[in-house]
C-alpha cells in the first residue's frame, strides 16, 4: 500500500507540471465585469470553450469581485483565482442549472473532462444563505416543486461551489471556498484528485460539507483547512459498482458542527486504501472519524497515522448499519488508527459557530468512542495504537444509566437501520470504548484518561471474539481497584 | 402548507385576471434596478407561463437589465409606460438558435406570442403608441462585439454577433405593438417564415450603429405593418423575399411618409 | 418679525442641548457590531435620557443595526464620524409611532419638542434589501398590499417626524430608505443645515419632504433621489406649509429637483428658494403643482441654476380632486435663472433611473398651464432668464401646429398626474401658456441648438401678458417665436 501511494503522489506532481506550462488569458479580456453586481456567467462560459477549444490554458481572475451563476469547465482548462479576487455566486437561484447527468446545482460543473484544475489564492465565495433563502421563496410562491422537508430546499435544489464528475486529473489548490448553498465541492468518480494548500469556510446554511469525495481513484487531500457547518472532510460512495480508493489525507486541519473525518453516510460500493496522516480535529460537534459502512458496501485497509482530536464530542465512531444495502453484505475490516490525542469535552464543542450541530439522542452522558457491528455482520481485525484519549467523566446516573447486567446491555439496540451517529445508542454503558460485535480488536499503548469520576467503566466488549489489550492504562480518580475492562458475551479477550 | 401559498400566489394574479392569466415581473425576482441581470429570471417566468398554458408577464415602470431571453407559447410580455428591457452590453449574453439570428428576444417554432406596450392609466381614450421600451444598448453591444472579434475569441462576423431587438421566426400569432425599440446593435425587428404578424404603433430609433435596419421579414404570411415611426440608419423597412398577404399604412420617417410595402 | 422669532428659539434650543448630558450608546448595552440588532436598546436609551431631562445619546464609530425607533422630547441623537444607523432588513422590526397614524418609518418621531438629529455620521436604512423582503411577503400573502405598479406600498420612510417643535437636524447623512428618505411633517421651528440626502435606492425615493411645515429652513444640503429631491406637499385642507427657506442647496433628481406637489390638500404661503443647484434631473428644475384643490401664495425662486436638466418650469393647476373645486396658484416669481435641457435622457446610468414616458413627443417646453373654466394662474413674474434648448423639433416624429384646432386640441387633461411631459407634442419649443393671468416675461434668453419647427414660445387663452427684453437664438432663417391665441393684452416691448 505505501507503494500505491507514492506512486499516487509521483503522478500527482506530473500532473501539476503539466498544467504549468499553459498560456494565460485575462478574464476581463472576455468581457468580464468584477464589479460585483454584473453577472458574468455567459461570459465566463465562452471563455472557457474558447481556451479548451485553443487547446487548453488557464482563465485566470484578477483582483475584482466576478459575480457568476453556473458554468462548466472544460478538459484542460484551470481557473486562476488571483489573490484580491472573489468568483462570489449570484444570490438569484435562476442563474443556477441542475445538471442532468449529475442531479445537482453547482456554480462551477465540470462532466467527464480531463486534465482541469482551479488555483489561486482568491476565494470562490457561493452567498449560500441569500441564494438558499430566495430559493425557499419561490418554492414557497409555488414556482418551484421541492417538499422543504426541514424546511429547507433538497440538497439537490441547492448550488454547490464545485461539482465535477467523472473527471481524470484534476487539481485544486491555494483557493478559499466559502459559503455554499448545499455542499461545498463534490468530486465524484473522478480519477486522479490532487487537493492541496486550501481553505474551506462554509457555516452558511445546511448540508455545508467542507469537502465530499465520491467514489474517486487516486486522490491527495493534503495541507488543507476545513471549517464547516456539517462534515469537514467526507467521502462518500453513491455507487454500489463503485468505490472510493486509493486516498492520501496528509496534514490537514477539520473543524465541524458534525463529523471532522467520515466515511458514508452513502456508503454503497465502499472505501479501500486510504492513509490520513497528520489530522488535527477541533471544536468539532461530533465524531473526530466516523467509518461508516452502513448500504452494503466495504471499508478496508485504512490506516490512520497522526490525529489530533480537541475540544470534539467525540472520538472514534466505527459501525457496520445495514440501511439501504440492498442485497450486499456491508462490512469494515482491516483498519489501523495509531499516534492519536484526543480530548472529549463536557460542554458543547461548536457551541456559538454559525449552524451549530443540533442536540440529539438525549438524555445521555458523555459518549465513548465506539466500535459497533451488527451480530452477523461484524467489525474485524482494528487495530488502536498510541493512543491518549482524555474524557471529562463526571456522568450523572439520575441523568441516565445503563448498567452492566445483562438485561441492560441487551436491553442496547441493534439499530441496524439507522441514521449512523455516535449519539444514536443515547447512554452507552462505558466511558471510553464501547465495541460490540465485532473481531479481532487490537489495542496497543492507549491510555484512557477521565478528569472526573464516572459511574461506567472505560471500555464495554459486548460480542467481541477476539481481542488483546497491550500496555493500556486507565486513569479516572477515585477509581483505585476498579475494573475498567468489561467482558460481556466475549470470548478471546486478552489483556497484558 | 405549499399548496395554501401556491393557492395565494394564484389569488394574487387573479386579482388582475382578464383573458388571460397575469404575472408581475417581480413574483419571479425580475428587479427594476437597472443593474441586475434579469436574464434567467426572465426565462424561468417565461418558462413558467407557458408551461402553466400561457398569460402575460407585465413588468412596470424600471429598467429591466437582460440578455436573450426565448420566448415560448402563448407568453405575451407587457412592458407598462415606463418599463424598459434594457440589453447587457455583452457579446456572450446573447443567443440565437439554429437558423435564428441572435436577438434580445428570440422565438422559434411558437405561437401565439407577443411584446407589447400598454397604455398608462392615467391617460385614458387617447391613441398613444410606444410605451413600453426595448433598450438594445447597441453601441455597447456592438462595441463588446468588435472587442472579442478583435481578440480573436468570438469566431463570428460582427453581423452574426450583434442582435436584433426581436428575432422571430417560424412563428405563428405574433403581436409586436404600441412600444418604443431603441438602440439595437443588428437590426430591431426580423421575422422569418411567420404567420399572422401585427407589428403596429411602434417608434423605432435606431441610429447607433451604421446599417441597422427597422423592420427586416422575409416569407411571412398575413403581415400587418401599421402605425410605425422608424428612425433609423439602415432601411425603415427591408422585406427580402416571398411573403404574402402584406398589409401596410401610416409609416413614417423623419422624412415623411413611407410608400406602402409591396409583395 | 418671524424670523426674529425662529433664531430666538433655535438659539434658546441650542442653548438647552449643551447644557444637556450626553450618554455614550454602550451605557444602554447598544452594540457597534452590525449585527446586533439593537431596537430595544437604543429606544430605552431614548425613553431613559427623555424622563431624565434630556441629553444626546452618543454614537460612535460603529455599525448600529436597529429596526423602528422614536426620538422623545428633548433629546438629540449625535452620530459621531463613523457611525451607522443601520435599518434592519427584516420588514417585522418596522413599526407606526401610534395607531392613528400610518406612516410608519425607520427613525421618528410624534408630537416631540427640542430633539435633534446631528453629526457626521449615517442613517441608512439598506431600503433596497428591506422593500425585496416586503415584497417576498406581500407575495406570499402574509403582508396585505396593493402592491401598485408591482411594488409595494407599504413601505418604512427614513426619518419621519410628526408635529414636533424645535428640531435640528444637522450635518448628517440620511439614504436608503425602503420609502421616502427625510420626511419633516407639521413641524415647526425646524432648522435642517448641511445635511446630505441619498435616495438611490428603491422607487418613490424622494429626498426631503416638507409637508404642512412652519417656519422651516434646509441649508447648505445636498440631496440626490431617484424621485423627486426637494419636495413640498401638503397632506391636509386645513394645514399648509409657511414660512420655509430653502437656500444653497445643490439636487439631483430621477423626478423633480424641487417640487410643489403632488399631493395638494392645504396649500403653500410665502417659501424662499434661493440660490440652489440641479444637476442630471429627468423631469423639471422646479415643478409647482396644485392638483387637488390647495393653494399657492407667494413663492420667490431666485437664482436658480440648472443644468442637464430635462424641463426647467412646470407650474400647473390641475383637479384630480373632483369633490372640491380646483386651487390656486398665484404670485410666483422666479429671477435669475439659467437651465440646460439635454437632447437625451439627463439620469442616465443612475439607478432607478426615471422612466421615458408620453411619446412620441419632441422636447417639451416649459410650461404655465392652468385650467379652463377660470382657473387661471395669476401673477407669475418670470426675470433674467435663461434657458438653452437642444431643438431639433421634427414634424413626422410628433407635430402641434399652431391653427386653432391644433391649440384646441390639446387636452385639459385636468384629472391627470402633474408632470411637464403629460401633454405629449406641445406647440411650442421653449415656452408654453395656457390658462393664464398676468404673466410678465422681463430680460429672457431663450436658445435652440437646432432648427426647431415650432415657435419659441405660445401663449394661449390668457389675459395679460408682457414680454420685455426678449432674446431669442434659432439656427436659420428668421421666424416668428411668439404664437398668441386666444389671449388678450399682449404687450411686447
Amino acid at each position: 500500500m505505501t507503494n500505491m501511494i507514492k506512486i499516487l503522489i509521483v503522478n500527482m506532481i506530473l500532473l501539476i507540471t503539466q498544467q504549468l506550462s499553459a498560456k494565460d488569458y485575462d478574464v476581463r479580456d472576455f468581457g468580464a465585469v468584477g464589479d460585483g453586481i454584473f453577472v458574468n456567467s455567459n461570459i465566463i462560459q465562452h471563455a472557457i470553450d474558447y481556451i479548451n477549444a485553443a487547446g487548453g490554458g488557464r482563465l485566470v481572475f484578477y483582483p475584482g469581485t466576478y459575480v457568476t451563476g453556473s458554468f462548466y469547465l472544460k478538459s484542460n482548462v484551470t481557473l486562476h483565482i488571483e489573490q484580491g479576487a472573489t468568483l462570489l455566486g449570484s444570490t438569484n437561484p435562476w442563474d443556477y442549472v441542475k445538471d442532468p447527468h449529475v442531479g445537482w446545482k453547482s456554480m462551477i460543473f465540470a462532466v467527464k473532462q480531463d486534465n482541469i484544475g482551479i488555483s489561486g489564492k482568491g476565494i470562490i465565495n457561493g452567498r449560500g444563505f441569500t441564494t438558499a433563502n430566495n430559493m425557499v421563496k419561490y418554492i414557497q410562491k409555488g414556482l418551484f416543486d421541492d417538499p422543504l422537508k426541514l424546511d429547507r430546499p433538497n440538497e439537490t435544489n441547492r448550488p454547490e461551489n464545485i461539482y465535477f464528475r467523472e473527471c481524470n486529473n484534476v487539481v485544486i489548490r491555494d483557493i478559499t471556498l466559502k459559503d455554499p448553498a448545499s455542499w461545498n465541492q463534490t468530486y465524484d468518480q473522478c480519477k486522479n484528485l490532487l487537493v492541496d494548500n486550501i481553505f474551506v469556510d462554509s457555516k452558511s446554511y445546511w448540508n455545508n460539507d467542507g469537502i465530499d469525495v465520491v467514489d474517486c481513484d487516486g486522490v491527495v487531500i493534503k495541507n488543507s483547512y476545513f471549517d464547516t457547518a456539517d462534515d469537514a472532510i467526507c467521502f462518500k460512495s453513491h455507487d454500489a459498482n463503485a468505490i472510493c480508493q486509493n486516498v492520501v489525507v496528509d496534514n490537514c486541519t477539520g473543524r465541524s458542527s458534525a463529523n471532522g473525518l467520515k466515511f458514508g453516510t452513502a456508503s454503497r460500493g465502499g472505501f479501500r486504501n486510504f492513509k490520513i496522516t497528520n489530522l488535527t480535529i477541533y471544536d468539532t460537534f461530533r465524531s473526530a472519524i466516523t467509518f461508516a459502512a452502513v448500504d452494503g458496501g466495504l471499508i478496508e485497509n485504512i490506516v490512520v497515522d497522526g490525529l489530533r482530536s480537541v475540544n470534539t464530542g467525540n472520538v472514534l465512531f466505527l459501525r457496520i448499519g445495514n440501511r439501504w444495502s440492498s442485497g450486499k453484505t456491508p462490512s469494515l475490516q482491516n483498519v489501523t488508527i495509531k499516534n492519536v490525542y484526543a480530548e472529549v469535552p463536557y460542554a458543547k464543542p461548536d457551541a456559538g459557530y454559525n449552524y451549530e450541530g443540533p442536540v440529539e439522542d438525549n438524555p445521555r452522558n458523555i459518549s465513548p468512542a465506539s466500535i459497533i457491528g451488527l451480530p452477523n455482520m461484524r467489525i474485524k481485525n482494528i487495530t488502536l495504537e498510541n493512543i491518549e484519549m482524555v474524557y471529562p467523566g463526571r456522568s450523572d446516573t439520575l441523568y441516565a444509566k445503563v448498567g452492566l447486567t445483562s438485561k441492560e446491555l441487551d436491553a442496547i439496540p441493534e439499530m441496524e437501520k439507522s441514521y449512523p451517529e455516535f449519539s444514536q445508542f443515547k447512554e452507552l454503558p462505558a466511558w471510553g470504548m464501547y465495541i460490540r460485535h465485532a473481531d479481532d480488536i487490537h489495542f496497543k499503548n492507549v491510555t484512557f484518561r477521565a478528569l472526573e469520576q464516572d459511574y461506567r467503566p472505560a471500555v464495554v466488549m459486548d460480542d467481541v471474539k477476539g481481542a488483546s489489550f497491550r500496555g493500556v492504562s486507565f486513569s479516572e480518580p477515585n477509581a483505585q481497584g476498579k475494573n475498567q475492562i468489561f467482558k460481556y458475551k466475549s470470548s478471546g479477550i486478552n489483556i497484558e | 402548507m405549499k399548496k395554501f401559498f401556491f393557492s395565494f400566489f394564484v389569488a394574487i394574479c387573479a386579482l388582475n385576471l382578464s383573458a388571460q392569466t397575469d404575472y408581475k415581473a417581480s413574483v419571479f425576482g425580475c428587479m427594476s434596478d437597472g443593474i441586475t441581470l434579469n436574464t434567467q429570471s426572465i426565462q424561468t417566468a417565461i418558462n413558467i407561463i407557458s408551461s402553466r398554458g400561457g398569460g402575460m408577464l407585465h413588468f412596470y415602470v424600471g429598467r429591466y437589465l437582460t440578455g436573450t431571453i426565448f420566448l415560448k407559447n402563448n407568453v405575451t410580455i407587457v412592458l407598462h409606460e415606463g418599463a424598459t428591457l434594457v440589453g447587457v452590453p455583452s457579446a456572450y449574453d446573447y443567443a440565437g438558435l439554429p437558423g435564428v439570428p441572435k436577438g434580445l428576444i428570440v422565438a422559434h417554432g411558437q405561437s401565439n406570442i407577443g411584446v407589447v406596450g400598454s397604455t398608462p392609466e392615467y391617460q385614458t381614450n387617447m391613441d398613444v403608441i410606444g410605451n413600453g421600451i426595448i433598450e438594445g444598448q447597441g453601441k455597447s453591444v456592438r462595441k463588446s462585439i468588435e472587442t472579442q472579434i478583435a481578440k480573436g475569441y468570438l469566431n463570428e462576423t460582427i453581423e452574426q454577433a450583434s442582435p436584433a431587438l426581436i428575432s422571430f421566426s417560424e412563428c405563428t400569432g405574433v403581436k409586436v405593438t404600441g412600444l418604443m425599440l431603441r438602440e439595437a446593435a443588428g437590426d430591431v425587428v426580423t421575422y422569418n417564415d411567420c404567420k399572422n404578424v401585427e407589428t403596429a404603433g411602434l417608434l423605432i430609433e435606431s441610429k447607433d450603429i451604421a446599417g441597422s435596419n427597422g423592420l427586416v421579414f422575409s416569407k411571412c404570411t398575413g403581415l400587418n405593418v401599421t402605425n410605425n415611426f422608424f428612425n433609423v440608419s439602415g432601411k425603415p423597412i427591408k422585406s427580402s423575399a416571398n411573403s404574402k398577404e402584406v398589409k401596410s399604412s401610416d409609416n413614417r420617417t423623419f422624412a415623411g411618409s413611407l410608400s406602402k410595402i409591396t409583395k | 418679525m418671524n424670523k426674529i422669532k425662529i433664531v430666538w428659539l433655535l438659539s434658546f434650543f441650542c442653548l438647552v442641548q449643551v447644557s444637556a448630558k450626553d450618554y455614550n450608546a454602550s451605557l444602554f448595552g447598544i452594540k457597534s457590531n452590525g449585527t446586533t440588532l439593537n431596537t430595544t436598546s437604543i429606544q430605552k436609551a431614548i425613553d431613559y435620557i427623555s424622563e431624565n431631562g434630556g441629553g444626546t445619546l452618543q454614537f460612535y464609530v460603529g455599525r448600529y443595526l436597529t429596526g423602528s425607533i422614536f426620538l422623545k422630547s428633548n433629546v438629540t441623537i449625535n452620530l459621531n464620524e463613523g457611525a451607522i444607523l443601520l435599518g434592519s432588513t427584516n420588514p417585522y422590526d418596522y413599526r407606526n409611532f401610534n395607531d392613528k397614524i400610518h406612516t410608519f418609518s425607520f427613525v421618528s418621531a410624534y408630537q416631540a419638542e427640542n430633539i435633534g438629529i446631528t453629526g457626521k455620521g449615517v442613517i441608512d436604512g439598506q431600503g433596497r434589501e428591506m422593500v425585496y423582503n416586503f415584497l417576498d411577503q406581500q407575495h406570499k400573502g402574509i403582508m396585505p398590499d396593493l402592491m401598485r405598479y408591482d411594488r409595494p406600498g407599504l413601505r418604512p420612510n427614513g426619518v419621519y417626524l410628526r408635529e414636533c417643535k424645535n428640531v435640528t437636524v444637522t450635518g448628517v447623512t440620511i439614504k436608503s430608505a425602503g420609502g421616502w428618505t427625510f420626511y419633516p411633517d407639521q413641524c415647526e421651528n425646524m432648522l435642517i443645515d448641511g445635511v446630505t440626502v441619498l435616495g438611490l435606492d428603491f422607487w418613490n425615493n424622494d429626498g426631503i419632504d416638507i409637508v404642512d411645515c412652519k417656519n422651516l429652513k434646509l441649508l447648505n444640503s445636498f440631496i440626490d433621489a431617484a424621485d423627486d429631491a426637494i419636495c413640498f406637499k401638503s397632506h391636509e385642507a386645513n394645514k399648509y406649509c409657511e414660512n420655509v427657506e430653502v437656500r444653497n442647496c445643490v439636487a439631483r433628481s430621477s423626478a423633480s429637483a424641487i417640487k410643489f406637489g403632488t399631493v395638494t390638500a392645504g396649500g403653500y404661503k410665502h417659501i424662499r428658494i434661493i440660490n440652489n443647484k440641479v444637476y442630471n434631473t429627468h423631469r423639471s428644475a422646479i415643478t409647482i403643482a396644485v392638483p387637488d384643490g390647495g393653494f399657492v401664495d407667494d413663492v420667490l425662486v431666485d437664482s436658480l441654476y440648472a443644468y442637464n436638466t430635462s424641463n426647467a418650469i412646470y407650474l400647473r393647476i390641475g383637479a384630480r380632486n373632483t369633490s372640491r373645486p380646483p386651487g390656486t396658484l398665484k404670485n410666483i416669481t422666479i429671477q435669475n435663472m439659467y437651465c440646460e435641457i439635454p437632447a437625451t435622457k439627463a439620469d442616465v446610468n443612475y439607478p432607478y433611473e426615471g422612466p421615458v414616458e408620453d411619446n412620441p413627443r419632441n422636447i417639451s417646453p416649459a410650461s404655465i398651464v392652468g385650467l379652463a373654466g377660470g382657473y387661471d394662474i395669476e401673477n407669475v413674474t418670470l426675470r433674467n432668464i435663461e434657458l438653452v434648448y437642444p431643438g431639433g423639433g421634427n414634424v413626422h416624429y410628433a407635430y402641434r401646429g399652431l391653427k386653432p384646432a391644433d391649440l384646441d386640441s390639446i387636452p385639459e387633461m385636468a384629472r391627470s398626474y402633474p408632470e411637464f411631459s403629460q401633454f405629449l407634442e406641445l406647440p411650442a419649443w421653449a415656452f408654453w401658456v395656457r390658462h393664464a393671468k398676468n404673466v410678465t416675461f422681463e430680460n429672457i434668453t431663450l436658445t435652440a441648438k437646432e432648427r426647431d419647427y415650432r415657435p419659441a414660445i405660445v401663449i394661449q387663452e390668457t389675459e395679460n401678458v408682457t414680454l420685455k427684453n426678449m432674446l431669442y437664438k434659432e439656427p436659420g432663417g428668421k421666424k416668428k417665436q411668439v404664437h398668441t391665441y386666444k389671449t388678450k393684452n399682449i404687450v411686447q416691448k
